[in-house]
């Protein structure tokens, strides 16, 4: 028999009440917590947009390799620490930011910002002698030409089809391009000195390049897959933090999927038909196959000097480049960058020697000399059928440090 | 009948409960309204001390109206109210470097308390 008691049935309702005035607490306390800790979240991307906005706006005051901690507003609550290191011939940012157990980071890919100081379709050195032009050859922009100007001429019976000589500004050039940004040169070219194997990141690129798929994020350390022999990378997806380094050749086929990585070699061929964004620097040639199309920011960069042998960049016909071309292989008659006909440049070229042009460039040109080669002829300073456009550039373009003196930077993309 | 035949039969079926006395009923009635009425006290208290839900609210605005100026490219100061928020921008020069600036987006209450701020510093340039 159960026994009458109605403390009983009171105590039990009110443990009832108690639990379900418990969890609505509950509910409230763990509500609150998730809006705190959304507005701390919020809090910590304002202070590395922030941090991204200082290293855009003054990457003078960011330094290479070297962490610096930035207190924001003075006041010692929002403090963000920031990296910079080059990632070929663009930076890698990475700014972090702590505030209580919370700790966020982001990496970003960024270029110059080209529309500030360039705006500059063609720089032609002046060595005494005129631009001469034929058939279908447009250049729009500002230009900064020889003193002796630019004419038209009949190449192969063929003359200038243009209303105009130049559609923009001309100003006159000096003798000598300006001065190359020589830290990008100079970071570069630590990879075609010997690499001490002993460091850990460096790893044989025989062992790993048998695998399909190779991807490194750019929170950890950089890959440097290295050989002594010929790399041939096809049917394999390569991307992130990976830079490719060859004391022979790198061979790409038309089947790599590729994605930020980087190559070092003297001689790197890209095979017909290959589609993606590669950064690549040799010494001695750098060859593109037909109908490839390198996705921006793609960036070619040759840089020798010296005098032995021949050094050449050719693009094939057919093919497109997003991104930059850098060309410092001297003077000599068979240094040549060649683009060849039906081939596009969206972006920035830089030829410190001969450039035989005959597809378009949509961007900004800064040439040393044209040559023009026919089948009975050898032209200097001509052009015929090739297009240099810098207003068709689109404005969101984000370009390649290649000149000195010019201090702004952009975002290109999200590393993480 | 039946159901006293049925009683015999089974007669642990019929309970029989004691009815409670009338303090025992009062006390009970007591302790239950106490201890419902402390927690809605409690639970009151909690909700409009934090006050979650409008700092959520100030929060979405304030991030909204961010994205707006820069969508606009509009860093000059403006006020305007919001259901029961004063939304406030303001932007200074940064003290190192000229071509950045320091915005600022409050949320007040009607009485003047701020609920939430939002702090960047913005690179105009970049969205032009």
């Amino acid at each position: 028999m159960l026994k009458a008691g109605a403390l009983y049935y009171t105590v039990f309702i009110s443990f009832i009440i108690s639990l379900i005035i418990g969890s609505l607490l509950l509910y409230l306390y763990f509500h609150n917590q998730y809006i705190n800790s959304e507005i701390l979240h919020e809090r910590l991307t304002n202070n590395i947009e922030s941090g991204i906005n200082i290293s855009l706006a003054a990457p003078e005051d960011i330094p290479y390799r070297k962490k610096k901690i930035i207190d924001l507003y003075g006041d010692g609550e929002s403090i963000i620490e920031i990296r910079k290191e080059q990632w070929g011939a663009l930076d890698v940012v990475k700014v972090s930011s702590s505030l209580k157990k919370f700790t966020k980071t982001k990496i970003a890919l960024q270029g110059e910002y080209i529309f500030n100081t360039e705006n500059q379709a063609l720089y032609l050195c002046d060595l005494k002698k005129y631009l001469s032009i034929s058939g279908d050859t447009r250049i729009v922009g500002n230009c900064s030409l020889p003193k002796l100007g630019i004419k038209q001429v009949y190449i192969q019976e063929k003359g200038y089809t243009g209303e105009h000589l130049v559609y923009g500004n001309k100003s006159q050039s000096k003798s000598s391009l300006p001065e190359i940004n020589q830290n990008l040169i100079a970071f570069n070219k630590v990879y075609f000195e010997p690499l001490e194997m002993t460091k850990d990141s460096i790893v044989n690129a025989g062992v790993v390049l048998s695998e399909d798929s190779i991807k490194q994020s750019f929170f950890d350390k950089t890959i440097v897959l290295y050989s002594d022999n010929p790399i041939d990378i096809d049917y394999q997806s390569i991307t992130g933090n990976i830079i490719i380094v060859s004391n022979h050749s790198i061979t790409v086929g038309k089947n790599l999927n590729s994605r930020n990585i980087v190559l070092y070699a003297p001689q790197i061929e890209v095979e017909a038909g290959f589609r993606g964004d590669l950064q690549m620097f040799a010494m001695e040639k750098i060859t593109i196959g037909k109908n490839c199309k390198l996705n921006y920011p793609s960036f070619l960069g040759l840089f020798d000097k010296s005098s032995v042998g021949d050094k050449m960049i050719h693009i094939s016909e057919g093919s497109n480049i997003a991104g930059g071309i850098l060309f410092m292989g001297g003077n000599e008659k068979n240094n040549q960058l060649t683009l060849a006909r039906n081939t596009n440049i969206y972006g920035q070229v830089f030829c410190n020697g001969n450039m035989e042009l005959k597809g378009s460039i949509y961007g900004s040109l800064y040439c040393k000399k044209f040559v023009l080669k026919t089948k009975s002829t050898y032209y200097e300073n001509h052009l015929m059928d090739a297009t240099i456009d810098f207003t068709s550039l689109n404005e969101n373009y984000t370009g390649f440090d290649l000149i000195e003196g010019t201090d702004e930077k952009r975002l290109i993309r999200w590393l993480n | 009948m039946a159901e006293l035949r049925l009683y015999r039969k089974h007669p642990k079926l019929f309970y029989r409960f004691k009815s409670s006395t009338l303090i025992e009923a009062i006390v009970a009635m007591v302790i239950v309204s106490i201890s419902f009425g402390l927690g809605v006290m409690i639970y009151m208290n909690i909700h409009t001390s934090g006050n979650p839900l409008v700092k959520l609210k100030a929060y979405i605005e304030v991030s909204n109206f961010y994205h707006k100026s820069l969508y606009k490219k509009n860093f000059d100061d403006e006020n305007y109210a919001f259901q029961n928020l004063n939304i406030h921008r303001q932007t200074s020069s940064h003290p190192d470097h000229e071509n950045l600036k320091i915005l600022i987006i409050k949320a007040n209450d009607l009485r003047g308390k701020e609920i939430y701020r939002k702090r960047v510093i913005v690179f105009p340039q970049k969205y032009e």
